[in-house]
């Protein structure tokens, strides 16, 4: 009798064309399988409430379902679906701060942000401080600090995926290590 | 020398069980949607091809 052993899964990349091929939605239920304790602990992070991080974490995988065409030309799904994710987090939490804050106020270019803090610096930090501040900083640059630092996703996968200049996404990497490093130092 | 970042988020927690239900029910139901829409619509471009090779015919 024959076995499946020796039968390897498909990479994430062949099961999303499938899923796109197809529109067979229990080989979405695959997907949802191997992404959905990543995309809910990532929704967690920026909620801290875990029934928003659920409703925000559902709304994110049915937004997948529909734009799963978008990310056929990736290179690496898991990064894509990483900004992806992040975005929506991003939007939602923007959304409700101006709820909050009507009359929100420009932030002043502080210059010491631009100042390049090497990466050193930054492993340098303890962790709880490093929680609260990232807490401190704006949403989207949580995002990006976020990618880079703890998913390791290249600058140049980030310039792909986010559709902006290298420059662009070395300056937004550059002022959010500026600003998350000014909050640290806030702290008492 | 440790990256602090890692330890952010450290264990990670389990999804909720019921979100695949929800999730499954959302994604299904949106399929049926399009499927549903697709009955609808009007394919613009061979009706008005038809049209045309109709109304030739006829001279």
């Amino acid at each position: 009798m024959k076995t499946n052993s020796s039968v390897q899964p498909l990479t994430d990349e062949l099961l999303v064309e499938e899923i796109i091929k197809t529109k067979d939605t229990s080989l979405f239920g695959d997907l949802y399988d191997r992404y959905s304790k990543i995309v809910y602990n990532k929704c967690y992070s920026f909620t801290n409430n875990v029934d928003e991080a659920k409703d925000l974490a559902q709304d994110i995988f049915l937004k997948l379902y529909i734009n799963l065409g978008k990310c056929k030309y990736v290179s690496k799904f898991s990064a894509w679906l990483y900004v992806f994710t992040y975005n929506h987090c991003v939007n939602y939490i923007t959304r409700e701060q101006s709820k909050k804050i009507e009359n929100k106020s420009v932030p002043i270019e502080d210059e010491r942000l631009l100042i390049d803090h090497d990466d050193n610096s930054l492993f340098q930090l303890k962790v709880d401080k490093l929680k609260e501040a990232l807490e401190l900083i704006e949403p989207d640059e949580k995002m990006i600090l976020l990618l880079k630092y703890q998913d390791d996703i290249k600058i140049k996968e980030l310039v792909t995926i986010m559709e902006l200049s290298e420059s662009a996404v070395k300056m937004r990497l550059k002022r959010a290590k500026g600003k998350l490093i000014k909050k640290y130092n806030e702290i008492q | 020398m440790e990256n602090p970042f890692k330890e952010i988020g450290h264990p990670p927690m389990e999804a909720p069980k019921e979100m695949k239900k929800i999730v499954m029910e959302n994604v299904n139901s949106f399929k049926l949607f399009i499927e549903m829409m697709s009955f609808f619509s009007l394919d613009y471009a061979s009706a008005v091809e038809a049209f045309f090779k109709r109304k030739n015919k006829n001279f």
